[in-house]
């Protein structure tokens, strides 16, 4: 399959070549390779687990005129190291895909390690005028706000997942419709691996400096959700925000909704000092807590619960110290588990195209314990740190 | 009195015609290098001891109120594009597939982290417009006779700076020389521009230099490698659909 998949690409890209003698820029091919050396630990003087992971992407498009378009996304991932063999459940989640159509594949995989290929874009589109139909595995991003995003119900991701950036697809059939050159109506119908439907419509404008949405649908068929979102500014900074309510199908008139709801603001200072601030509250089931933290790695599986506390504050600093090197320090507070989160990257651009990042994470919390000692609170932290060597091509 | 009046009069209308024709140069200068509308793809390079960088960008303008431009190169960042509708600014990030929509405060930014400003590429405000402008004086630069000018901002423009001097050649209306000077009279950059050639259906100067004052050894270069000015372009190829597609 990959061997097929290669030699697609590679005629593409021969292809690619030959064509832009003509008409240049209809094709493109771009990605990167790199390569991530992990470490990880809960306490410090537990087991360090070390894994490293040579992960390769390729995005092509092809755009040959105004009406048909066409992309493919393909992540490539070489991963070994300790996690695989001391975490049995590890294997399954890298080959699980959340599409109706599998386009994940183990390649070539043993106790210590695996070989996974992800197609997680595969799309085709046609515009017609102003409106657009796309078809296939695409990222549908509704989101306003910079860390959690309730009103990006088709894609849900992990903020701490440090590499993935592009963000996973969904098999979708999008229809958008541009009234104007600032607003969009759009109808999209996603199917996930289970067959079950996420249909939804959603209408943006902007008025007064504000770009404002508001989107209704039916989640998984499970929900009904109606929410809404915005950004505009307030002297200079950023304002944006995100509120989606759910409710139930079944019971729907005796039956609770739930609710998220976020907002925050992002300025640049003269200095090129950028903060970023937000604040969340996800309506959880009583009694909710996560099972451990390493689950807030993987993309949440509803995009009613966003995160594992009801209260989650964010605030980013970044700095560009030269245009070559930038640092950035993230803190969370979850006022419920009286916990915190750090996370300083810092990036560094070798060469053009070479790009060293060094990412840390550290959690700390306290859970109630629902074991024998219900009085004394479950102490937990988390170490992981990361150092990514990049190409970009 | 009446002689006083009669001198006041004609101080005031001398003024008037010397202001008059100090706009009317800017203007020229101005409409020399953007045109009604305009394409034009351009390299920048970011200079500083030790390295550099460069960037390579499409843009497209009509106006001063709509603008568009989209990064070519290098590989990690080719495919945003950038949206400028009056005030209003988007970014579209195709890795992601977002639209984001930026504030105000990222209009003064370096551009991808050059002496380039966000307003520099997407001419926020308008050097005709937004400033009243007198003649200060002659100067022979790079062999071109040329006005120097000087640009004050108007009451209430929405402009970063304090004052901007122009260096423009008489003849040709080149704009060779600007010095931008912020709100305590403090020198804040210089841009020098050189090497005129054909473009399109103009002579116009295609190599930018931006010097940052207090940095004495960086500089960032603009290079044109094509521009066109004055093609049809509808008001609506300036939209989020278009931004999305631009290649």
């Amino acid at each position: 399959m990959l061997l097929t998949l290669t030699s697609i690409l590679f005629l593409i890209f021969n292809l690619s070549l030959y064509s832009q003698e003509q008409k240049p820029c209809s094709w493109k091919l771009k990605g990167y390779l790199n390569d991530l050396q992990m470490v990880q630990v809960n306490k410090i003087e537990d087991p360090w687990i070390f894994d490293n992971e040579i992960h390769n992407r390729l995005d092509f498009t092809w755009n040959p005129g105004k009406i048909f378009a066409m992309g493919i996304g393909m992540r490539n991932r070489f991963i070994f190291g300790q996690s695989i063999s001391a975490n049995p459940s590890y294997k399954g989640m890298l080959f699980a895909d959340n599409g109706l159509i599998n386009m994940t594949w183990d390649i070539y995989s043993s106790t210590s390690f695996a070989i996974v290929t992800q197609l997680d874009r595969a799309w085709l589109s046609f515009t017609l005028g102003k409106v657009q139909l796309t078809a296939g595995r695409q990222r549908i991003n509704w989101g306003q706000t910079i860390v959690w995003n309730p009103n990006d119900i088709f894609n849900t991701y992990s903020y701490f997942d440090i590499d993935y950036p592009e963000r996973p697809g969904s098999d979708a059939v999008r229809v958008q419709y541009y009234p104007s050159s600032t607003s969009t109506v759009e109808i999209v119908s996603k199917w996930n691996n289970l067959g079950k439907i996420t249909v939804a419509g959603m209408g943006r404008f902007n008025a007064g400096g504000y770009d404002i949405q508001f989107l209704a649908g039916l989640v998984d068929n499970q929900d009904y959700v109606v929410g809404t979102g915005w950004s505009g500014n307030i002297a200079g900074a950023a304002f944006r925000g995100e509120i989606n309510y759910y409710q139930p199908k079944k019971n729907f008139t005796d039956t609770t909704g739930v609710l998220l709801a976020t907002i925050g603001a992002d300025y640049t200072f003269s200095n090129s000092l950028a903060l970023t601030f937000q604040v969340f509250y996800n309506q959880l089931p009583s009694g909710y807590q996560p099972e451990n933290l390493i689950s807030i790695y993987q993309a949440p599986t509803s995009p009613k619960m966003l995160s594992f506390t009801q209260w989650n504050l964010f605030l980013m600093g970044s700095y560009p110290i030269t245009p070559l090197f930038d640092v950035s320090l993230a803190v969370m507070y979850f006022p419920d588990l009286n916990g915190y989160f750090i996370g300083p990257t810092l990036n560094y651009n070798i060469k053009q195209n070479i790009d060293l990042n060094l990412f840390i994470q550290y959690f700390n919390g306290r859970f109630k314990n629902t074991g024998p000692q219900q009085d004394q609170d479950l102490y937990f932290q988390s170490f992981l740190s990361a150092l990514r060597l990049k190409w970009s091509f | 009195m009446k002689n006083f009046c009669l001198s006041f009069f004609l101080t005031c209308s001398s003024t008037a015609a010397i202001a008059q024709d100090a706009t009317e140069i800017v203007k020229k200068a101005d409409d020399l290098m953007q045109g009604v509308t305009s394409l034009s793809e351009m390299e920048m390079t970011i200079i500083r001891p030790s390295w550099q960088r460069t960037i390579s960008f499409k843009s497209w303008g009509k106006g001063r109120n709509l603008s568009m431009s989209l990064i070519t190169a290098p590989p990690k960042e080719s495919g945003q594009s950038f949206l400028k509708l009056k005030n209003d600014m988007w970014s579209w990030n195709p890795t992601i597939n977002r639209m984001i929509k930026l504030p105000p405060s990222m209009m003064s930014q370096g551009w991808m982290g050059s002496d380039y400003t966000n307003d520099d590429i997407l001419k926020e405000s308008s050097i005709v417009l937004d400033y009243t402008h007198k003649i200060i004086g002659s100067e022979r630069l790079s062999g071109y006779d040329c006005y120097k000018i000087q640009l004050d901002p108007k009451e209430n423009a929405a402009v970063v700076w304090g004052k901007i001097i122009f260096w423009i050649s008489k003849t040709e209306y080149y704009e060779l020389k600007a010095e931008y000077y912020d709100e305590d009279g403090k020198i804040v950059k210089t841009h020098i521009l050189s090497d005129v050639r054909f473009m399109y259906d103009r002579n116009i100067p295609t190599h930018f230099e931006i010097i940052p004052a207090d940095k004495p050894n960086q500089k960032t270069e603009v290079r044109i490698l094509l521009s066109k000015f004055n093609i049809p372009i509808q008001d609506s190829f300036f939209s989020q659909q278009q931004m999305k597609s631009l290649k």
